[in-house]
């Protein structure tokens, strides 16, 4: 029998520190071996399973409330060179994210404009928002690598990487629950000329989530979509506001794994930010109708795969 | 670069409950100060509160072989310092005031 917890340590050990190591992660393992291995031995098979899981929460608990604490005290015991290199960070993912917002506008602001309906910075402010939950994980990342380019970092960086990757997470969230919906409906009552019944893309999270159990709705408003397509893009506002954690936790493990070769990591993240993209276009055709809640988080389940694969390329402490 | 201002060091009420408990039974695994504190300590975070004890100094640790018949990994068995003898005298004994404990 393989003892438990052997795979969930040897995972801990590419992403935790020696210390966290040695302090958290090994006592609760060994902990667990125990108790399991206890229970077992005497034939009492569901004590020992639910050991084992209650013994995974414990680790995870144990791990974010460190992780938290070792922040804190990265944050208090940081340096000029530090802010320095946060700075630095700051600039390359903020310059990341422009660039890209830019280049995702350019096209259909300049088409608008060509055909003199309406101006520039009004346009922006139109499309500007619709832009940003797409934008802010590609230049993430790209940022990331460029600001990461000669390794891994050190634990401020990662620190100041993780600050990013929330903040935009809010930001995202606040754009897709709340500010995209009112900026459509804007668009639509301006270019209509009166008012315009909202439509599902024109509804906040709030009133999407009723209208998911609303018929009237789904007769009246949004006679070519079903309910499941609604809890589709009720679950996509929220999974896309956790992709910028999730691609930065993929960035800093591809940054610490694949030091050496820059062109193999551009590819692989190019490569990764298709799959997500992929993803999400397949979940919307296919899972949307079906699964939503699946199709919705699966783009995010794909690049929580990516990572731990990444993470597993070389290990990082030696493991027993 | 150590810091060139004291450090103050505090106890919070579960680093006095670990203390209380390691005071009174010497040495005690983690596990076993979960079930000493009667679901005040919890199984994941108590080696959190147990590391932070550490870097304060309160207490020490050392991993101990793996249990005869049973394998897996060596446990860690905590046990007070000096110091943390002294900090819980003093916090437990009602005095309740900042130690002040100068670079070391």
């Amino acid at each position: 029998m393989t003892r438990p917890g052997l795979r969930l340590r040897d995972l801990a050990a590419r992403w935790c520190s020696a210390k966290t190591m040695a302090r958290v992660v090994d006592p609760v393992i060994a902990d667990m071996q125990l108790e399991y291995e206890q229970a077992w031995s005497r034939g009492q098979h569901w004590r020992a399973r639910r050991i084992w899981i209650a013994s995974h929460v414990a680790l995870l608990k144990a791990v974010v409330k460190h992780g938290g604490w070792r922040g804190v005290e990265t944050l208090a015991n940081m340096h000029a060179s530090d802010w320095w290199s946060a700075a630095r960070i700051g600039l390359w993912v903020c310059g990341a994210v422009g660039a890209v917002t830019l280049l995702l506008i350019a096209d259909p602001v300049m088409s608008e404009v060509a055909r003199r309906r309406h101006d520039v910075l009004q346009l922006a402010v139109w499309v500007v928002p619709s832009t940003l939950p797409i934008a802010i994980p590609i230049g993430l990342v790209v940022g990331i690598l460029q600001a990461l380019r000669h390794g891994g970092g050190t634990p401020a960086s990662r620190l100041v990487i993780f600050g990013l990757a929330l903040a935009m997470s809010v930001t995202s969230f606040a754009l897709m629950a709340w500010i995209i919906p009112a900026s459509n409906q804007v668009f639509r009552q301006t270019v209509g000329g009166s008012a315009v019944l909202k439509g599902p893309n024109e509804l906040t999270l709030g009133e999407l989530g009723q209208a998911i159990g609303d018929r009237k709705f789904e007769r009246e408003v949004s006679t070519h979509r079903y309910r499941p397509v609604l809890a589709w893009m009720y679950h996509t506002r929220w999974s896309l506001s956790f992709a910028p954690l999730l691609l930065a936790a993929f960035a800093i493990a591809l940054t610490s794994r694949v030091p050496r070769w820059r062109l193999a990591r551009i590819l692989i993240a190019c490569v990764v930010i298709g799959v997500y993209w992929i993803a999400l276009w397949t979940g919307e055709r296919w899972g949307a109708r079906t699964l939503p809640m699946l199709a919705a988080w699966a783009p995010n389940i794909a690049i929580l795969a990516c990572t731990v694969v990444v993470s597993r390329l070389t290990p990082r402490f030696v493991t027993s | 670069m150590p810091s060139p201002h004291p450090r103050v060091l505090t106890v919070s009420p579960k680093e006095l409950l670990i203390l209380d408990l390691l005071v009174r039974q010497k040495e005690l695994y983690g596990l076993q100060l979960v079930e000493a504190s009667k679901g005040r300590l919890k199984r994941g975070t108590v080696y959190v509160t147990l590391g932070r004890m550490e870097d304060k100094g309160f207490i020490s640790s050392a991993l101990e072989d793996a249990p005869p018949g049973v394998g897996g990994m060596p446990r860690r068995l905590y046990s007070a310092t000096a110091l943390g003898r002294r900090m819980q005298k003093a916090w437990s004994g009602g005095t309740k005031r900042l130690t002040v404990e100068f670079a070391r």
